[in-house]
């Protein structure tokens, strides 16, 4: 296990970086092909079956990124440990306004603080200030293929630090930088094509939705309508097992 | 403290058990209401894929998802699960069916009904996409210059050589292996079927048994054989495919 790990934190790491634009298909073949092959060819341990969604993130983590409305399917929970894990703020392909839906429940300030933007508002600059400097998330929708270059610094993560506090620098203005902040930035465009630049500053990832995702989905709705029982028992059972996983965890610390 | 944190975490791990069990239980009554989310999946599939056709054909996953609501809200109940599954299935088809049908231009509808069945076909797994490609592709891909038949024309020569080595749906035996041989064979019947005014509603020689003894897809492969030999009567000839696939409402004329 010990031994392995090394392969199998770069495989992670490889699937978090590089993963992202692809759909479920590809996702497989590249890790399957391309790196799981490279790994042995340079005689690197790793293991054979790697679960890389239990590898990355707890059962009791995914039971909680579902209550907040992420579909179950295996694609949509690699994209919800590309956007928490990635150091590079997320730019999510979503023609069906799914990961919209995720986000705005899974950081309930957005709607408090009114910081859902598109990138035609009239000054960019002071919507994005007041989250900036007070650690508030934000979140751009309907980026189209182009990025206002006014967000380079802050996709870049262009800090500076002096003494305790950071500073960041945006359109010639100087502001606090709050660690807290987060941005997030989806697209409604189902084939978008961004500028290399772009991919490179920011994490792409594709939402769009699976026939097996949506399959799963649908099962859901449907019997949420037809035996309401049987979907209240299983999403409270859900909850329950999230919530004991999450006990026994804090014991066994 | 130790202890009661010890006591505590046994009693958190029968629970996590117990919910196990009654998860798998869950589980299996829901997997009874599979297939009509498998159907509601294909047919946004179906969907989406129109809007390759023409843009104005894009339909968001909102007015799908409501549609299927309403399928499910306004198809009659029934006692049992099983019968409940088929009645919503059926009527979400014919709900989607209806309502895109609406938006299309005459010369799509066909299209899409074509789609939804090969899909439905392909989702049970009757059908892979490689015996779509040859109902649409044909001879196309394949050369050869040496036509045995001086009254067949080249095209037809090629989508007999595609059909007599097709599988379909992977099955290990080719269909038509011995499809130019019979052609050789009975050259003066075939001509007839060829020639003749309604291909498709004429037996075809030497296959008709064995095509409708295919219970699964019979009436896929007598259509890939008309559109091999008498493309210009394609239609039709998947307009009687899809009523065998969909039902008789699904080519009956629509004024709404």
């Amino acid at each position: 296990m010990k031994q392995r790990l090394v392969g199998d934190v770069a495989k992670a790491c490889a699937f978090v970086s590089y993963c992202g634009p692809f759909n479920s298909e590809f996702r497989s073949k590249l890790l399957e092909e391309y790196f799981h092959t490279d790994l042995m060819a340079r005689t690197i341990p790793v293991s054979e079956d790697l679960q890389l969604t239990q590898f990355l993130v707890d059962p009791a983590t995914i039971g909680e990124w579902n209550l907040e409305g992420l579909p179950t399917d295996d694609l949509s929970i690699q994209n919800g440990i590309m956007v928490t894990r990635s150091s590079r703020y997320p730019l999510m392909i979503d023609p069906q306004s799914q990961a919209l839906t995720w986000i705005k429940n899974r950081e309930p300030e957005l709607m408090e603080q009114n910081t859902v933007i598109s990138l035609n508002v009239s000054d960019l600059k002071r919507a994005l200030q007041f989250p900036i400097e007070n650690g508030y998330p934000v979140l751009i929708e309907s980026i189209e293929n182009e990025v206002d270059p006014m967000l380079d610094p802050v996709l870049e993560k262009q800090i500076s630090r002096k003494g305790k506090k950071c500073f960041i620098k945006l359109a010639d203005q100087e502001m606090d930088f709050d660690e807290r902040f987060r941005l997030y930035m989806t697209s409604r465009l189902a084939n978008p094509h961004f500028s290399p630049e772009l991919a490179a500053k920011a994490t792409i990832i594709d939402f769009t939705v699976t026939q097996g995702g949506l399959e799963q989905q649908l099962l859901g709705r449907l019997i949420s309508m037809e035996q309401k029982s049987l979907e209240d028992q299983l999403s409270q059972l859900q909850e329950e097992v999230t919530f004991n996983t999450k006990t026994l965890q804090t014991y066994e610390e | 403290m130790l202890a009661t944190i010890k006591t505590k975490s046994k009693e958190v791990n029968e629970k996590l058990v117990e919910s196990k069990e009654k998860k798998i239980e869950i589980n299996d009554k829901r997997e009874l209401f599979r297939p009509v989310a498998a159907r509601g999946a294909v047919l946004y599939f179906c969907i989406v894929e129109m809007s390759l056709i023409n843009w104005m054909y894009n339909t968001s996953l909102q007015q799908f998802l409501t549609l299927f609501d309403y399928g499910i809200m306004a198809s009659p109940k029934a006692q049992l699960v099983k019968d409940r599954v088929n009645i919503i299935t059926q009527w979400l088809t014919r709900r989607v069916y209806r309502y895109i049908n609406r938006g299309l231009f005459e010369r799509d509808k066909i299209t899409f009904k074509l789609m939804m069945a090969t899909k439905i076909l392909i989702k049970e797994g009757k059908l892979t996409s490689g015996d779509v490609g040859l109902l649409l592709k044909a001879g196309s891909g394949i050369d050869d210059r040496n036509k045995p038949f001086n009254w067949m024309q080249q095209k037809q020569w090629l989508n007999l050589k595609a059909l007599s080595k097709h599988k379909f749906n992977n099955d290990h035996t080719m269909f038509f292996k011995e499809l130019p041989e019979r052609v050789n064979r009975n050259e003066q019947l075939w001509k007839k079927w060829i020639d003749e005014n309604e291909p498709e509603n004429t037996p075809v020689p030497d296959y008709e048994e064995k095509i409708s003894a295919d219970q699964n897809i019979g009436h896929f492969i007598h259509l890939c054989l008309v559109r091999a030999m008498r493309e210009d009567r394609t239609l039709l000839a998947a307009g009687q495919f899809i009523k065998e696939v969909l039902g008789e409402e699904f080519v009956a004329p629509v004024t709404d």
